[in-house]
């Protein structure tokens, strides 16, 4: 009885810790702090790519608004002001010539 | 010991090697006794004091023995729940693993023995009561059950123990 009194205050495990143990902790924290630190810049990387990508389809939403202002209907068209002298060249002895506005066909028609 | 966890908590090197020196060879046996393997009692034993490094700046109890050991039980838990251990632990692992002990040492191995049998949820009261000698209140923080529980654990797994105890040293020992 004496014996199953003691049985398990007496334990003590014949197995050994292997040698180098503390070392073998250090270099697994060591590892850790590595990845740690992988996995912090790979999310900085992403968060500012991120925030990139946000604040570029901002500015380009903006322009496509200022580009609304003139109407749908132009829209992706390029604007070319007319500033330069027009020089007429005649070739069939004329020497009167009428300017006309030119405009879209459908806008012609329904003037 | 308040300096220890302050230095700890700072994650000073001496402060690990201090708790290292203090706590790995219980840990080590009490993680031994649980999963009945030497190699991955002595894994679990490295990362748990990897964890106490790391969550250091978490402790919020002066025993710090007790917050090794909940850390050592709960990577030992989910060990048991990975690998499934329970189902793949067998007796000759724990036999063959102490062929080298000498005669004073026999005792140990009916204990380990005695042990393996236990299904989990007595063994871990059990070694933590009787063999690294925690209070039931202590024991109830760690494992998050009721002392009356635990109470209950220990007592049942101990008779099943004995029974065992029993069977190898014939009844007039008892």
């Amino acid at each position: 009885m004496d014996k199953r009194k003691d049985m398990f205050s007496n334990y003590s495990s014949g197995e050994k810790l292997g040698d180098n143990f503390e070392d073998k902790v250090f270099s697994k924290i060591k590892r850790k702090k590595r990845q740690r630190k992988t996995v912090v810049s790979t999310m900085g990387v992403f968060l500012l790519g991120g925030i990139l990508f946000v604040t570029n389809g901002l500015f380009f939403n903006g322009t496509d608004n200022n580009r609304g202002k003139f109407g749908n209907k132009y829209a992706g068209r390029q604007e070319v002001p007319l500033t330069d002298d027009v020089i007429f060249s005649s070739s069939d002895e004329r020497n009167s010539y009428i300017i006309e506005h030119v405009g879209n066909f459908e806008e012609s028609q329904s003037i | 010991m308040n300096e220890l966890i302050e230095k700890l908590k700072a994650k000073d090197e001496w402060a690990l090697r201090e708790v290292m020196k203090m706590y790995k060879r219980p840990i080590f046996n009490y993680l031994f006794l649980m999963l009945g393997n030497r190699e991955q009692a002595e894994e679990i034993t490295q990362d748990t004091f990897v964890k106490v490094y790391f969550k250091a700046g978490s402790i919020r109890t002066e025993n710090i023995k007790a917050w090794i050991y909940k850390i050592a039980t709960n990577l030992a838990l989910s060990e048991f729940r990975k690998r499934k251990i329970k189902n793949l632990f067998s007796l000759s692992d724990v036999s063959e693993a102490n062929y080298s002990y000498d005669q004073n040492l026999g005792d140990n191995i009916i204990i380990e023995e005695a042990l393996a049998l236990l299904p989990e949820k007595y063994r871990i009261p059990l070694i933590m009561k009787e063999v690294d000698n925690f209070s039931f209140e202590e024991m109830s923080e760690i494992l998050k059950k009721p002392v009356g529980t635990l109470k209950s654990l220990v007592f049942r797994g101990k008779e099943k123990v004995r029974s065992k105890f029993e069977v190898q040293f014939g009844g007039n020992n008892g």
